[in-house]
């Protein structure tokens, strides 16, 4: 089985934070990751090469520094990293970037699964995953939980949907977006970070994948960032005090309320 | 004809001793190399601290006895040459040994002493027995052998001087000799010559068929402690404690071989010295009547481990590889040893590992690397080094730990702490004591570097500790910086867990940015850290001066540069806790106490297991960072016992130790008893 | 468009260093220079107190796609209408007004027209229906042909979706397939008045800053927007519209996926990780016999009941429940804890709750320092009154809702 994983390197949005002073991102020194959701996909890949066999690709587009990830995943036991970069790409919406990566995975060539985390915690869209699918022409399943049994042309994965699961059955090839409910992804052995520093990452540029370049980057980007802004309010710390504890409890739920956090 | 037949039989006990002994030594040297022949003039130092002055026997009463056991039996033996040549040919006289009066006086003294150290040694094993000792046949036999051998030369020399009395020579050599005397008398008075030469010819003969036995049994018996010891005592490691050994670069290993396996894993990838420690072993106890993780009711036990668990394995796998003809068994699959292995259930024992087949992995995780039991050990057996030699393995190569700690491990890459809690949050605590950030100070470099480590800067207990220490350091008036979020996990838990990966990552990017600082004098609260960067970092490029808090606190109050109010405070009764990591790692005992009693009205009591016995909080060798299942809570047994000096406060110098000693005391019903550092005290008398 | 740094005018003050949100400016010789992680968004030009800073628009090589109308598409389950379709309803309505258009729904399902009301009821002026058997379940491929079939038909200039997990998986291949933008997550969307585009405003950065987006060139500009964002309008069902049938060519044969089963989950689950609210007891509930109290406020709020790592020791709660270093990581969007003092083990474990309420006697605990909300009290009288109170909210908007359907 021939499994194509893509993933993102994001940086820690956990890490993210507002100077209070300017009022601006604190962008300096926040480590870069691989993408949790991105991780929990390699680590279905994985689990499903070491049940049924086959070859685990991990694929990214992104700079040149971008490959820090993908050894990341090799270290985690991917086979093969192939790294999509090219001044080109630059400034891509999702539109441009599922265009990129369906092209790359074309290069590919015979995949039979293509895995992706639901979604990328710096952009929270959840949409690069269905726009490859659709660039391919292959059927999805997004918000995958589990996958359940694998066939020569078909797969049966529980998805989660508003109140509970749908198990489906999807002709392959097919693209998967799991969710991290699919499996805690493993942490590198010493041994598999020790190998993954010594395996080649291939670097493929927008001509290598044949990409349009009207298609690519800004260029082929319907949506514009028009303005950043810094949200005005952040949630503070605040005792809430009351004459008594069923007057506090009123307090605390009309904050709930207003939060929509009920 | 005496003599003839006494050469057989000294030739052949002889060839057995020597048979026997170059089998173990064979052992030795077909397991993993290691250098312990450097600076020969520091070790012979050691040699003669530890061996001919047996300085960690010297501490206790009964270590005394052993004290007297080494050196009458060094005695005894020298007292052998001219015994047995003498009874050979009685014509001949060995110089000095034959004829010095005042050696045998003092081999008389020391055997007096000796056999009257043996039966307190029995009394001991016996009758009251403490629970390290074991009763074992082996330790009858050389109690009796000893005594044997002792009585069969009073007696030989007491016929001796008998014999030579009843014909009128005097034997000055025994002038001195009140023993072999006290038996002259017995015997003088009612034998002829006829009987006391053939009496002494008998004594003589009983005397040397035991010492030839003797001579036999050592090297097949834990008696080997008897050779090894001395060697142990000369290749002992001269590294400050807690710096590795058994050095391990996980990334250049894999470059020259990739199939090398990390740490150790089989027996025969420890190295010699650290097998010779085996044999070394006098199965005393004293690691395990110290060792907090085995008191606590868990299954560790060092002194098994070593003269037990190991040495046995060793015996057994040492010879099945001689028999096969194998260096290691590193790279042969399981198939391969089955297929050698055949039916014969002895070479089974080839396919053994150390961890899971020889030693229990719950045990391995059991240790807090508190290195009591190093410290304490007569022969300087290095325990520690090799619990985190077989973690490596487990860690490194196998893959195969607790989920918990692979958490710790994940946080600490992804965070550099590791709670895992957001790295931009490490310099929040110094924002309101107003600790400056090193990287905004720009090129005004200051003088001291406070580094916080990770519980200082996150964990909101140990964050008082560290805000108490910068307002003391501001007061003091002094020019320090933090590192804020340019400031990394010292790595400290992961190498006692055997990442060593993972800690030469930390310790690396650590050293980069203090050494880009130019930093050189640093300030830490944390005793792991202090430990990781004084004595660790230097094999990293990281050359710093570190100084645990309570000693710099001490000296600015006694330079007179800290003023403290004179007065204030309730009278209180505190008990001070020794960390391990300050304690028997640093060998700093003195300055949190003399700081403490610079605390007006504050008195302070002593734990019945202080200093360098001092007992673990349970959080060491990445300890704070797994669950505790077996047995009891070491910080639970650690509150006990500081409760039972009915303190109204505990103080401790590490914030692991506060954090575990207060969960202690949250555990306890109806114990109130806060835990402090010692900074925090000061810092309510600015 | 593009950025262009005037380096003459450049005094290296790095306004724009600052500002910007991709860190795709450097300081380099003094001066301004971009980097490859520039998406053109101008928030440096904006910055730049120099004026140094320009933004190219390119020349347009092809007219702007038109559309006409205001879209949303009405999500539908066993009948029932989603209500984050008739929030977008109540917020297309005044987009359609802003812009003087209409505003429709897409409706797609299995008889299902009578739904058609309510969409009226809620500001729709047309509904689009697609009915058939291959609708009854929502399923990528037969949803993605129908409304981009439908979209090709009558061309609306903006279509909006609810984010559910349904919503974002075929709005995203829609988008490709139309070839259009696509804005996930709107928090916020107005008409701009000049250009009277539509300004999807939305958290990035993991909600660290907020980015307005545009889709200047391509129809329908489209946007998804999560439950609960927008407020829903009191319906009008006085009000009528005009059902426009759409005719499917979608065969069952022809989709290759297939839905086997459909699982509810039933009774609480413990799946401490995903919950989306969950409420903790720690050594302050004194008892096993009290965890009671915690899991009626959780059932109350429909969240899952966890513990601390003290609880769990102690043997009230078993350690499937632990939230903690050494017991589950969550973030939730509530997270409450009773009788929690806040240990660094702890907090380890929920720290990055969005709302965390902390309920505890000692108000010097450790925890009300990363609380959102705070209580000092006792957890065992503030608990059942929490709980009784939510639970009478809970009623009272279900009753309202019931009303409004």
């Amino acid at each position: 089985m021939r499994i194509v994983v893509c993933v993102k390197q994001v940086p820690d949005t956990t890490e993210v934070k507002i100077d209070p002073v300017k009022n601006t991102l604190i962008r300096d020194g926040v480590p870069s990751i691989v993408n949790p959701f991105d991780e929990c996909a390699v680590e279905a890949a994985l689990r499903l090469r070491e049940q049924y066999g086959g070859h685990v690709t991990v694929l990214t587009m992104g700079p040149p520094q971008a490959e820090t990830a993908l050894r990341k995943c090799l270290a985690m036991g991917a086979d093969e990293a192939i790294l999509i970069s090219d001044r080109a790409f630059a400034g891509a919406d999702t539109l441009a970037t599922s265009y990129t990566l369906a092209r790359a995975i074309t290069k590919i060539g015979a995949v039979d699964i293509i895995l992706c985390g639901k979604m990328a915690i710096d952009g929270d869209t959840a949409q690069v995953g269905p726009g490859i699918a659709e660039h391919l022409g292959l059927p999805q399943t997004t918000y995958v939980q589990k996958i359940r049994e694998v066939y020569d042309d078909h797969i049966v994965v529980e998805r989660a949907c508003e109140g509970g699961y749908e198990i489906i059955r999807t002709e392959l090839p097919a693209l998967l977006a799991v969710d991290k409910a699919i499996g805690e992804p493993r942490y590198p052995s010493v041994k598999g970070s020790v190998r993954a520093l010594a395996m080649p990452v291939r670097t493929w540029t927008a001509a290598d994948v044949g990409a349009e370049t009207e298609k690519t980057g800004l260029n082929g980007s319907p949506t514009q960032v028009m303005q950043i802004f810094t949200p005005e309010v952040a949630l503070q710390s605040e005792m809430l005090t009351a004459a008594s504890d069923d007057a506090l409890c009123d307090l605390l739920l009309e904050k709930l309320i207003a939060a929509k956090a009920v | 004809m005496q003599a003839a037949v006494f050469l057989v039989l000294l030739l052949a006990a002889l060839t057995a001793f020597v048979l026997a002994l170059t089998k173990k030594i064979s052992y030795l040297t077909a397991v993993a190399p290691e250098n312990r022949f450097d600076q020969p003039l520091r070790r012979l130092g050691h040699f003669v601290r530890t061996v001919l002055f047996q300085s960690k026997m010297a501490k206790e009463w009964y270590g005394i006895i052993h004290i007297f056991i080494f050196w009458g039996f060094i005695f005894i033996v020298l007292a052998e040459i001219p015994f047995i040549i003498e009874g050979l040919f009685p014509a001949v006289q060995v110089p000095f040994l034959g004829t010095n009066p005042y050696f045998y006086l003092v081999k008389d003294i020391l055997s007096l002493l000796v056999v009257l150290g043996l039966l307190i040694g029995i009394a001991r094993r016996w009758i009251v027995r403490p629970k390290r000792l074991y009763r074992s046949p082996e330790a009858a036999i050389i109690v009796a052998l000893i005594l044997a051998v002792i009585i069969t030369d009073w007696l030989t020399g007491g016929a001796k001087c008998a014999l030579t009395g009843s014909i009128g020579e005097a034997a000055p050599a025994y002038r001195l000799a009140f023993c072999y005397q006290g038996f002259a008398d017995i015997f003088y008075q009612n034998n002829g010559p006829e009987t006391l030469a053939a009496l002494m010819n008998v004594m003589w003969w009983i005397h040397v068929l035991i010492i030839l036995g003797f001579l036999v049994y050592i090297p097949n018996s834990k008696h080997m402690h008897l050779l090894a010891a001395p060697f142990n005592g000369y290749f002992a490691s001269l590294l400050p404690l807690g710096r590795q050994t058994a050095e391990l670069d996980p990334l250049a290993d894999a470059y020259k071989d990739a199939k090398k396996e990390y740490g150790v894993g089989r027996i025969e990838n420890f190295t010699w010295k650290q097998l010779l420690d085996c044999f070394a072993c006098g199965e005393c106890g004293r690691c395990m009547a110290n060792c907090p993780a085995n008191l606590a009711g868990k299954n560790l036990n060092p002194k098994h481990f070593l003269s037990h668990t190991l040495k046995d394995h060793l015996l057994a796998k040492g010879e099945q590889m001689r028999r096969f003809g194998l260096q290691t068994t590193e790279g042969l699959s399981a198939e391969e040893l089955d297929k050698l292995a055949g039916t014969d259930l002895e070479a089974a024992v080839l396919k053994e590992r150390l961890v899971g087949d020889v030693f229990r992995r719950e045990d391995l995780w059991a240790c807090t690397t508190c290195a009591s039991c190093q410290s304490i050990c007569p022969v300087s057996n290095e325990h520690v080094q090799k619990i985190i030699d077989m973690r490596r393995f487990e860690v490194m190569n196998e893959d195969d730990y607790a989920p918990e700690l692979r958490l710790a491990f994940r946080n600490v890459e992804s965070k550099f702490n590791p709670w895992g809690v957001s790295w931009s949050e490490r310099a929040a605590w110094a924002k309101d004591v107003g600790a400056p950030i090193r990287k905004e100070r720009g090129e005004a470099a200051p003088e001291y570097l406070l580094w916080a480590g990770c519980a200082g800067s996150f964990d909101n207990r140990a964050k008082k500790t560290s805000i108490a220490v910068a307002k003391i350091l501001r007061a003091a008036g002094i020019d320090f910086a933090i590192l804020g979020r340019e400031e990394k996990c010292c790595g400290d838990f992961a190498r006692r867990a055997g990442n060593e990966y993972l800690f030469r990552l930390l310790a690396a990017e650590n050293v980069k940015i203090l050494n880009g600082y130019g930093v050189k004098k640093i300030i830490t609260a944390c005793p792991h850290c202090l430990q990781t960067l004084q004595n660790e970092y230097p094999a990293f490029g990281g050359n710093f001066e570190v100084t645990h808090h309570t000693r710099f606190i001490l000296e600015l109050i006694r330079s007179g540069r800290l003023s403290l109010r004179g007065e204030g405070g309730p009278a209180r009764r505190a008990v001070y806790h020794d960390s391990c990591y300050l304690g028997r790692y640093q060998g700093e005992y003195e300055a949190p106490r003399a700081l403490l009693a610079q605390i007006p009205n504050l008195t302070l009591a002593e734990m019945e297991r202080c200093r360098d016995k001092s007992f673990c909080c349970g959080a060491g060798g990445a300890r704070m960072w797994m669950e505790e299942s077996v047995g009891m809570r070491l910080s639970n047994l650690r509150v006990e016992q500081a409760l039972a000096q009915s303190p109204e406060i505990i103080c401790a110098n590490c914030p692991y130790c506060i954090t575990m000693l207060e969960d202690g005391v949250k555990d306890k019903d109806g114990a109130n008893v806060p835990v402090f550092d010692p900074a925090e005290l000061i810092a309510e008398l600015l | 468009m593009s950025i262009k740094i005037l380096t003459d005018l450049c005094t290296g003050c790095g306004a724009c260093v600052d500002r910007c949100p991709f860190g795709a400016v450097d300081l380099t010789g003094g001066v301004a220079v971009l980097n490859d992680n520039c998406t053109s968004c101008g928030a440096c030009v904006r910055a730049c107190p120099e004026k140094a800073i320009e933004q190219t628009k390119k020349a347009k090589k092809k007219p702007a796609a038109v559309g006409k109308g205001v879209w949303v598409f009405i999500e539908q389950r066993d009948g029932a209408i989603d209500p984050v379709a008739l929030e977008l309803l109540s917020e297309g309505r005044k987009l359609a007004d802003d812009l003087g258009s209409e505003l429709a729904g897409v409706l797609l399902g299995d008889g299902v027209e009578s739904l058609c009301t309510a969409c009226f009821a809620y500001g729709a002026d047309k509904v689009y229906l697609m009915e058939g058997p291959v609708f009854r379940y929502y399923r990528t491929d037969p949803y993605t042909d129908a409304v981009t079939a439908i979209i090709k038909e009558y061309q609306p200039e903006i279509l909006l979706f609810g984010a559910t997990n349904n919503g974002r998986d075929f709005a995203a291949r829609v988008a490709v397939r139309i070839v259009t933008g696509l804005t996930a997550d709107c928090t916020k969307l107005d008409i701009d008045p000049e250009t009277k585009l539509l300004r999807q405003t939305r958290p990035a950065f993991g909600g660290n800053v907020m980015a307005t987006i545009l889709c200047p060139r391509h129809r329908p500009q489209m946007a998804t927007v999560r439950p609960k964002v927008m407020k829903m309008a009191e319906p009008d069902y006085t009000r009528s519209g005009e059902i426009i049938r759409c005719a499917g060519e979608i065969r069952e044969e022809d989709v290759t996926t297939r839905i086997m089963d459909i699982v509810r989950s039933v009774g609480h689950s413990v799946n401490l990780q995903d919950a989306e609210i969950i409420v903790s007891g720690g050594r302050g509930i004194g008892g096993p016999e009290n965890y009671r109290l915690i899991e009626d406020l959780a059932g109350a709020l429909g969240g899952v009941a966890g513990a601390s790592r003290a609880a769990v020791d102690a043997g009230w709660v078993p350690q499937y429940r632990q939230v903690g270093q050494t017991g589950k990581t969550v973030a939730p969007k509530l997270y409450i804890a009773c009788g929690i003092s806040g240990a660094i083990q702890h907090l380890a474990g929920m720290n990055t709750s969005e709302i965390i309420v902390a309920v505890n006697n000692d108000p010097e605990a450790p925890i009300f320092s990363i609380a959102t909300y705070g209580l000092v009290g006792d957890l065992f009288t503030v608990l059942p009154l929490l709980t009784a109170k939510i639970k009478a909210y809970k009623e009272a908007s279900a009753d309202a809702r019931k009303e409004a359907v």
